[in-house]
């Protein structure tokens, strides 16, 4: 069955696998030329959780969240919140934090957003969102406001990171989320092929076909928006470990937007879609950022790529596979 | 036995009565087909048993049990199971997806995400002996917009058979297809409904096809039944020959 998928370019687990080991691969080479450029890499391999559990609810669901800021805002701010009150700076208890608390407000607000779909859904979540950064930039005494809340290197394994020189730290950091992101891409890939992964395509193409089907519509959407927070919360809890500062920014409106506008550049509806749209994303906004108005350099870019490649970077990239496969075998 | 039984069902739309008093019977393995211009009540009357829609008044018991209130969901797990006037499909699914999604959700794998599909060989053979019972064998791994129309309406049948219905209901099945491919699909449910003795409430709105096919049928106009009995019964009454033929058909 999914041996019928295979034959596609990007939705076979093997082209994503590949795709991130080159980036691996490359990641030193690059480094050495300009730790920028490697820092733009590591950007780029750490919102590859969010936009795959994005992917989750759009892609194959047929939900369009406005408002997953909330869940990177949630996993960054478990993240702030253990090392402001309980010192702790351990990035394993970073992400169990950040899984069980984005869980446990997936599962309060899950029942209720999930009753609702396209606009409605999308400006719900954006509302919940933009309800929760009111929140950390007003309370600053516990939050620390729009300073946020400072944190340093983190340790895995109890083993500390403090004393690495830079260019080391930067190469832990890159290749401990690398490493993570294989699981979590591995996991989401055998998420999305199996029989719930069917279901929630059913559900995306037709939801009343699916409940006269059999399908718990709500209880479906619930799972697959519980699994899509965990996933947006790790790339919150990773976020603010590269950049050790936590602050109400990654709870914003412009971190979901990031989050759909990176999705849909790489390509909705292919598998590998979010994961390239993830570093393509990075790269065209740190070209962007040369410029003063650098915000809406990005805006105009992206609207005009969204708009010459409908289907994403990944989708062009199937169809000139394709292209070029069909014209072999029409010559050979 | 008695598998479903109608109660002096009412639904009203406005001032319109689509359901006006409706009691029917149907015992186990019995296929019915219920015709009537449009507008009779027909889909309603589906829509009703199914839980699409609730009754206004009038009681839905199925197997000896009041269902009149149970949601859709709650019922298609008793299987009760229908499909849709207008095709019903997934759209962006290839056929084959489509029927084993209905596959897994009648075997309770609906929710089931530790294993990838490979692994489930026993829906992938079902849904194979599926599709070679309705001959879509040859398009299973078509997207289901891609086939003919008349392919999807069998894909949408096939849908509902894959849930192993208890009772059956297909809302015209072979309308919107052209005239001569009407025959191939109502011969092919037929004869898996045959297979599967599945009790079946067949809407069909061609009276030729009613005619050839049907053994008990039920006329319907301006939510009543007018007839209810064997094809010959039928087919002698000018009346309701009338009925049908001045009914607007469209
Ligand atoms: N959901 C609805 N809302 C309003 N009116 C409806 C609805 N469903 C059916 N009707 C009306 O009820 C009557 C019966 O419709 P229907 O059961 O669809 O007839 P049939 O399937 O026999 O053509 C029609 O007059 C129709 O306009
Ligand atoms: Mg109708």
């Amino acid at each position: 069955m999914v041996e019928r998928l295979k034959r596609f370019f990007g939705d076979d687990i093997k082209t994503n696998f590949i795709f991130l080991t080159i980036i691996a691969i490359l990641y030193p080479i690059i480094y050495v030329f300009s730790p920028g450029w490697g820092v733009v890499l590591g950007h780029g391999v750490t919102w590859i959780s969010a936009l795959l559990g994005f992917n989750l609810l759009f892609g194959y669901t047929g939900l369009l969240s406005f408002g997953h800021a909330l869940f990177l805002g949630v996993g960054a701010y478990t993240v702030g919140f253990m090392y402001k009150y309980l010192g702790i700076n351990n990035i394993e208890l970073h992400l169990l934090g950040g899984i069980l608390s984005s869980t446990v407000v997936a599962l309060i607000i899950g029942p209720i957003v999930v009753r609702y779909t396209r606009i409605f859904f999308a400006i719900f979540m954006l509302a919940i969102a933009q309800i929760l950064w009111s929140l950390y930039y007003k309370f600053y005494w516990v939050t620390g406001g729009t300073d946020g809340i400072k944190i340093p290197r983190f340790s895995i394994l109890g083993i500390s990171l403090e004393k690495l020189d830079f260019a080391t730290y930067h190469h832990v950091y890159f290749y401990f989320v690398t490493g993570l992101t294989f699981i979590l891409v591995y996991i989401m890939w055998r998420i999305i092929n199996s029989p719930f992964g069917l279901t929630l395509k059913s559900i995306r193409d037709n939801e009343t076909r699916a409940r006269f089907i059999g399908v718990d519509i709500y209880r479906a959407r619930l799972y697959a928006f519980i699994i899509s927070a965990i996933y947006a919360s790790i790339t919150g809890v990773l976020a603010v470990n590269h950049h050790r500062l936590v602050t109400p920014d990654i709870a914003y409106w412009t971190t979901s937007g990031k989050v759909v506008f990176a999705t849909l550049l790489g390509g909705a509806r292919i598998f590998i879609g979010p994961i390239v749209g993830s570093f393509v994303f990075h790269i065209i906004e740190s070209f962007a950022m040369k410029f003063i108005y650098w915000q809406m350099v990005m805006g105009i870019l992206i609207i005009a790529i969204v708009i010459l490649m409908p289907g994403g970077i990944a989708h062009l990239a199937r169809t000139l596979v394709d292209v070029v496969v069909s014209h072999r075998r029409r010559g050979g | 036995m008695e598998v479903l039984k109608l109660l002096k069902v009412k639904k009203s739309f406005g001032g319109v009565r689509a359901l006006d008093n409706i009691s029917i019977a149907l015992s186990e393995g019995e296929v019915v087909m219920v015709i009537g211009p449009n507008g009779a009540g027909k889909t309603t009357l589906i829509n009703v048993i199914s839980g699409y829609l609730y009754p206004d008044e009038g009681r839905i018991m199925y197997m000896g049990e009041d269902i009149t209130r149970y949601p859709p969901l709650e019922r298609v797990g008793k299987g009760i199971v229908r499909s849709f006037q207008l095709v019903n499909t997934f759209d962006k699914l290839t056929v084959y997806e489509n029927i084993l999604v209905s596959v897994l959700s009648r075997k309770k794998y609906q929710y089931a995400f530790r294993k990838i599909l490979d692994e489930y060989t026993d829906a992938l053979e079902e849904t194979e002996n599926i599709l070679k019972l309705f001959g879509l064998s040859d398009e299973a791994d078509e997207n289901i917009m891609s086939i003919s129309y008349g392919d999807r309406k069998l894909v949408d049948v096939a849908i509902s058979f894959a849930l192993n219905p208890k009772l059956i209901m297909l809302d015209e099945p072979t309308s919107g297809v052209a005239t001569k491919d009407k025959d191939n699909i109502m011969e092919k449910i037929l004869d898996v409904i045959r297979k599967t003795k599945v009790t079946s409430i067949i809407i069909e709105h061609d009276m030729d096809i009613v005619f050839r096919y049907g053994v008990r049928i039920i006329v319907m106009h301006q939510g009543r039944i007018i007839a209810d009995g064997e094809v010959e019964e039928i087919r002698k009454n000018e009346e309701i020959k009338k009925v049908l033929l001045g009914g607007v058909y469209a």
